[in-house]
């Protein structure tokens, strides 16, 4: 086991807004190891990139986080002081927006920009910025950088500006890279270019990435782990494998089965009925019961626990403690291992 | 065979683009573009942004006047006389279902509208009538029929869309990019809404959209796009499986495929640089600056579609 960056202990992020608080994130908890790509996967208003904002504490107003920890390096993250929080924000977690076209600052120069976050983490003289500040231009793939640091953005096509963004992110070695859908604004070979560098750097720089987006198709090529978000919480996490290929979710297997598949004949696809929830009425049970086809009476009562599928499978879903009885009923009553061994926590977090 | 619904020769769109004072220089979005669409099917047009696939969709429908070439609804060439009558046959679906639905029109009155322009219903209880049909028919709750499009989520609201265009009872529908701006899930109703259509009602789709899985389930035949030219055109199949033209391989090796072990195996043909700027377009084949297999010949002349069986037709000298 690697060693671990960063923890996420059952945070809970809120906006208050005049027509009431909207619980965007809404108990998460997740490990990322060090060298480790982590996917973050939902539909628009799951709370991805409030997450990713409550990590950073680059909530705007009326947003707070309300509750729970954020540990890097076994540090309370939330608890720091602004002037704490900056040295952290860019120097060790750093981040990539998804829209390339408004991140960067279309009055200064690309050079500027960067050379201000070289500037505000290292004590390098001016001369050494600047030639660092080149240096991961080349390092991004960026041709000609002695003359694109002398350019303003809007001279630089939507690929070219995200490997900016990649530079100025990277600039100052951060130890995890948040990228929030950082080529949903590109187009598919634009997207194939940036995922291959983002794998190749990873290798190189060893970091870990916390990747955000929506597509499962980025999801599958490049992470590790695996976490599904609905309506703010974690609905099912594990390896990349678990989740392709043994989701024990609803509404994983009912993502899964809306993408049209890539081989084969065309069936039909089966989508998700309704539409996504609205996070100012929050049913009381598990929040993706309107639209899930399996729902029982409980799920409506009580929000289903997060219990392990497998040591590197966790679900929050009831359908999978129906299924440890039903199991358990086959063979004659539960007994305590068997709850053991599928209801409780074993004693390891989520290995390799 | 039965005659194209739809056919388009030689289709050319230029927007004149002010270069200093004086000079103007054509911008050629789209440059000699010839497709069919027979009654009933699917054609998908893919390519990146910027490619021209909108425009062609746009020009085909005259709502921009076509520099060049000519376009066929059922064998009768349409020009700015009969289009009006034609537009009866002929609608689209826009992209974003935030801004192509009026904000201060209820849903009665937007899927409403095309039937008082064209007059199809005669008394308000018809044309009452006739709403709540179309609304049940993609899927909505007829009784929401007066209420305003803000009130509706993003799926929804893509649905009065299609509700919208289906007021005239028209034979084919350009849908441009019509599944983008929705999430996953919804995306998935959306595409079974298009395809009940038209199995109902047999109407004949231009879809164009990006995301190449999404055309790929959807189409029959698909044209792909670069630079306002269609280099490459076959059976959705066939593409997929067989691409021939080197923007198509590539293209298709770009595309992220929700299967680990798939994408773990993969060898990706990642292509180099950007797209080139369509005001100043190379010579000969606009794809051979990115493209790993070009020579003198593709610098000297643009090669033209060519069949190589079964109808699968390919714009390359190198294939």
């Amino acid at each position: 086991m690697g060693e671990l960056l960063l923890q996420v202990k059952d945070l809970y992020t809120s906006f208050f807004t005049d027509v009431g608080e909207v619980k965007a994130v809404n108990g998460l908890s997740f490990n990322l190891e060090k060298g480790k790509v982590l996917g973050i996967v939902g539909e628009s208003g799951s709370g991805k990139s409030v997450t990713a904002y409550s990590i950073l504490r680059i909530l705007t107003e009326p947003g707070e986080i309300t509750s729970g920890q954020i540990l890097y390096k076994g540090e309370d993250i939330v608890k720091l002081s602004p002037k704490e929080m900056r040295a952290i924000r860019g120097g060790k977690i750093s981040i990539i927006f998804q829209d390339p076209m408004t991140s960067l600052n279309p009055t200064f120069t690309i050079g500027n920009q960067l050379e201000e976050a070289i500037r505000l983490h290292t004590d390098r003289t001016s001369k050494e910025i600047k030639e660092r500040a080149v240096e991961m231009l080349t390092l991004v793939g960026v041709n000609d950088p002695q003359k694109r640091v002398k350019q303003y953005p809007h001279e630089l096509s939507g690929g070219m500006r995200q490997r900016v963004m990649i530079a100025m992110a990277l600039a100052c070695e951060p130890d995890i890279l948040i990228a929030d859908e950082p080529t949903t604004a590109l187009d598919v070979t634009i997207q194939a270019q940036i995922l291959e560098l983002m794998q190749d750097l990873q290798k190189k720089l060893g970091m870990s990435i916390i990747m955000i987006t929506h597509d499962l198709g980025v999801i599958a090529g490049m992470c590790d782990e695996i976490i599904v978000m609905y309506a703010g919480s974690s609905c099912e996490r594990g390896t990349t494998d678990e989740i392709f290929y043994n989701p024990c979710h609803e509404y994983t297997k009912g993502l899964m089965r809306s993408i049209p598949s890539t081989v084969g004949k065309k069936e039909r696809l089966v989508p998700i009925s309704g539409s996504p929830i609205d996070l100012l009425n929050m049913p009381k049970g598990c929040p993706f019961v309107p639209r899930c086809d399996e729902a029982m009476k409980i799920c409506m009562e009580e929000k289903p626990e997060e219990i392990w599928i497998n040591s590197q499978h966790k679900a929050s879903c009831w359908m999978n403690v129906k299924m440890v009885y039903e199991d358990a009923a086959k063979e004659g009553g539960l007994n305590d291992e068997q709850t053991n061994s599928r209801g409780e926590e074993p004693q390891t977090v989520l290995p390799d | 065979m039965s005659r194209p619904i739809v056919e388009v020769k030689n289709l050319k769109q230029y927007f004149p683009i002010k270069e200093g004072l004086f000079k103007t220089t054509p911008l050629k979005a789209v440059d000699d573009v010839s497709f069919y669409i027979n009654p009933g099917e699917t054609l998908g047009l893919v390519g990146e942004s910027g490619c021209g696939k909108t425009t062609v969709g746009r020009s085909l429908l005259q709502l921009y006047k076509p520099t060049g070439g000519e376009v066929y609804y059922d064998g009768e060439k349409l020009d700015a006389k009969n289009m009006l009558t034609h537009r009866k046959n002929m609608q689209i679906v826009f992209q974003d279902p935030y801004s192509s639905l009026n904000p201060r029109m209820t849903v009665s009155d937007i899927i409403g509208e095309p039937l008082d322009i064209h007059k199809l219903c005669p008394t308000k209880q018809d044309r009452k009538d006739k709403i709540h049909e179309l609304m049940e028919l993609v899927g909505l709750n007829s009784e929401h029929a007066n209420r305003y499009a803000h009130e509706f989520s993003g799926g929804q609201r893509q649905r009065i869309g299609i509700a919208r265009a289906l007021a005239v009872d028209p034979q084919f529908i350009v849908c441009d990019e019509p599944v983008s701006a929705l999430d996953v899930s919804i995306q998935a109703q959306i595409i079974n809404t298009f395809e009940d259509l038209q199995q109902k009602l047999g109407i004949a789709y231009l879809f164009i959209a990006h995301d190449l899985l999404v055309v790929r389930h959807i189409s029959n035949r698909i044209a792909v796009m670069y630079l306002g030219r269609i280099v490459e055109t076959a059976s959705s199949d066939e593409i997929n499986d067989h691409p021939l033209h080197p923007y198509t391989v590539s293209l298709m090796s770009a595309v992220p495929i929700p299967d680990p072990k798939v994408e773990r195996n993969r060898h990706r043909v990642v292509l180099e640089g950007d797209v080139p700027s369509p005001l100043h377009m190379p010579s000969g084949c606009t794809f051979r600056t990115r493209c790993r297999y070009a020579t003198d010949k593709c610098a000297a002349e643009c090669p033209q579609l060519t069949d190589r069986g079964d109808g699968h037709q390919v714009a390359c000298w190198n294939v």
